[in-house]
């Protein structure tokens, strides 16, 4: 089998790591001898999502948020939304996952339009929530406990009819209250969480791998690997969060 | 002038200097107990043994130690006789034992101390210090999950500032938060600061994007690195005071050192900085600029900055067929390292140590915007590559992930006791640790090479 992965703007939503995801979904599929293409759509450049199976974006820096939005002003928005629609499968951390929603508003009441592809919308906080944070996905994302660290000043709050990709098991998720972290629609997976997430997240992440194939090649279960290395950092990870009983976790 | 000290506080140090021989032949330093000790039977202990010494206080976020080794470095080539305190013990105690092993018969042994000073220890010491000089280095939010504390950290040195009233402060003129403090401190000031942009520096200005005066948003005519630069409100007209100590070209940067153009009060001449990166520039300039205030004059400050050792950024020990330390703190770093590492002429180990403390930077993601790829790709002489530290396990998984051979990848639980064993006639090994892991690597090279610690 073969996926080709769309890495969309590269060049701006670049912070913390979050490559390391591209670096997982690519050798994830490898290792099982798996063929696999990441192709990289930075801003302005030519290119659709018709022939592409997954799409990842990133989280990046507030200031360059008006240059993200006049390229999605020019087309990409309108094809990233009917890509979803259609059951394409996207991870989205952070900035990249916040610009799903319809809007971001700011401290003095100013919202910025977004793609409005998912119903949510973030309002920015006053107090930035950071750390080493973890959460418990739902049945239908896997259901892993998955560990990353979060570090955001938006509260996002869903709409009703909207899932979170999990609830917060320690850390604060979408807005440190409602105990929901991330979304889950169609086959978008959104998340707070860097770490990057999915290095040390495997289940997650073949989750992602094979709702993407599934569409592609039909139902398909990917073969498990050894995953040593992968419980070994999860576990450091998990014991800084619960240093008694960080096993229930692993 | 200095009278001998009373007996109470004579009884005080000698508490001090027993528990702490005592601690070190039992192989047990850097501790605090004996300077708690010594408060404890004597409060007031750190006034009466500042008494004629003429002290040099560095405070700030980032940078303490190098610059404290630095002014350190000035006073041997001046000759003048100073003590200081071990890196790390820089609290309450650490500082008050230091105090108490320089008194001889009731009287200072060294009239010249240099002393590094946590933020919030320095509150409560300065007004009992009366430092001549005391110099800032910075005040950051210096990783982005210490967000908050920065006003808190301002506060607190602004407090130090105002106890000790006479001391001349130096603040770094580039840091708007830092240079903010001459506004309302009565103290006579110095600044520091770099004169021009910085090429490739990674700049974020999310630490102090406001006017600390009226909250508009700071322009900038240039940036050095973070929020560092020629920073001005286009509101209220608050901006970068202007430098007695300004770096005024970097003509280039390395990862062993830079060379910049120094300008001391009227005085212009190249230097080289012996360590690499652009904080150490800021790290050499707060030294200067103490030691400007501390009346040593610009030649010898030159002469004495350019001889200071370099230290954990790359160095080297002669325990087997070579250990090398290169510290590394961000992904500009460790591609430099990469680099390094590919041009290395004969086989060798590998040792990366990841720690996640606060002074490392809690969040490790950065390490996976390094492209550790390069080491895999063919041509990189190593052999065998070793993990270690509170999350080691992570650049474990970032090496694999890399393309690292599983067999040549070894997961390493006690870096310090795998340091000990390393044999004479092993491959030569290179460690790149994060700060707290340097801090806690390097004693145990520095003991095995016979080296001295940082300050003995």
């Amino acid at each position: 089998m073969e996926l080709r992965i769309c890495h969309l703007y590269p060049d701006v939503l670049n912070l913390y790591g979050d490559g390391g995801n591209i670096r997982a979904l690519e050798n994830r599929l490898r290792w099982r001898g798996h063929d696999v293409t990441v192709t990289p759509l930075p801003l302005g450049a030519q290119g659709s999502f018709t022939d592409c199976d997954l799409i990842f974006i990133g989280g990046g820096q507030d200031f360059e948020q008006e240059l993200l939005l006049a390229d999605l002003a020019r087309g990409r928005g309108a094809a990233l939304k009917s890509a979803i629609a259609d059951g394409v499968s996207v991870l989205a951390v952070c900035g990249g996952y916040q610009m799903l929603g319809a809007y971001y508003q700011n401290q003095a009441g100013h919202r910025c339009g977004f793609l409005g592809a998912i119903d949510f919308y973030t309002e920015a906080g006053d107090k930035r929530m950071i750390g080493n944070f973890a959460f418990r996905c739902g049945a239908e994302s896997g259901g892993s406990a998955v560990v990353g660290f979060e570090n955001h000043s938006g509260r996002t709050r869903l709409g009703s009819g909207v899932s979170p990709l999990g609830q917060v098991l320690a850390g604060f998720g979408n807005n440190g209250a409602d105990g929901g972290e991330g979304v889950r629609f169609l086959n978008v997976f959104g998340t707070y969480s860097h770490g990057p997430v999915l290095p040390k997240n495997p289940v997650l992440c073949d989750q992602i791998l094979e709702t993407a194939l599934a569409r592609r090649y039909g139902a398909c279960t990917l073969a498990p690997l050894p995953d040593a290395e992968e419980r070994y950092a999860r576990a450091a990870a998990l014991r800084e969060l619960f240093p008694r009983n960080w096993r229930e976790y692993v | 002038m200095t009278d001998t000290l009373p007996l109470r506080a004579r009884l005080a140090c000698g508490v001090c200097n027993l528990t702490r021989r005592a601690l070190r032949l039992l192989g047990r330093g850097g501790t605090n107990l004996p300077g708690q000790l010594a408060l404890r039977v004597c409060p007031t202990l750190p006034a009466l043994l500042a008494r004629g010494v003429r002290i040099i206080a560095v405070s700030g976020t980032n940078g303490k130690t190098t610059a404290c080794r630095m002014i350190a470095a000035v006073l041997d080539a001046a000759g003048i006789p100073y003590f200081a305190n071990r890196s790390g013990a820089n609290l309450r105690a650490g500082v008050t034992a230091e105090l108490a092993s320089n008194i001889r018969r009731g009287r200072p042994v060294k009239r010249v101390a240099v002393l590094e000073c946590d933020e919030a220890a320095l509150r409560t010491l300065s007004g009992q210090l009366k430092p001549e000089v005391l110099v800032y280095t910075n005040v950051f939010r210096d990783q982005l999950d210490r967000y908050g504390e920065v006003t808190h950290t301002l506060s607190e040195l602004e407090t130090a500032a105002k106890a000790a009233p006479r001391a001349t402060l130096c603040l770094n003129a580039d840091d708007s938060l830092l240079a903010s403090l001459s506004l309302s401190c009565p103290n006579p000031l110095r600044f520091y600061g770099v004169g021009v942009p910085v090429p490739h520096a990674s700049s974020g200005r999310s630490d102090a994007p406001n006017c600390i005066r009226c909250g508009h948003r700071y322009e900038y005519e240039y940036t050095t690195y973070a929020h560092l630069g020629g920073f001005y409100c286009p509101d209220c007209g608050w901006r970068r005071p202007t430098p007695s100590v300004e770096v005024t070209q970097i003509s280039a940067l390395g990862l062993d050192g830079s060379d910049v153009t120094l300008r001391i009060g009227a005085d212009t001449a190249p230097l080289r900085v012996p360590l690499g990166a652009v904080y150490n520039i800021y790290n050499a300039l707060a030294a200067v600029s103490a030691l400007d205030a501390f009346g040593i004059d610009a030649q010898t400050i030159r002469a004495g900055v350019h001889a200071a050792p370099g230290f954990g950024r790359m160095e080297h020990f002669p325990i087997g067929r070579g250990v090398t330390m290169i510290l590394v703190k961000n992904p500009a770093g460790f591609t430099q390292v990469l680099d390094y590492l590919a041009g290395f002429g004969e086989d060798f180990d590998l040792m990366c140590c990841l720690n996640d403390n606060a002074q490392d930077g809690r969040d490790i993601s950065w390490i996976w915007d390094v492209p550790l790829e390069k080491l895999a790709e063919g041509g990189v002489r190593f052999r065998e590559v070793y993990v270690s530290g509170t999350r080691g396990e992570e650049m474990l998984l970032r090496l694999k992930h890399a393309g690292v051979p599983l067999p040549a990848l070894h997961l390493v639980k006690d870096g310090e006791a795998f340091l000990r064993g390393v044999a004479a006639d092993a491959r030569p090994l290179v460690i790149v640790p994060t700060y707290t892991a340097m801090m806690r690597l390097r004693p145990v090279l520095a003991h095995r090479t016979g080296m001295r610690e940082f300050w003995e």
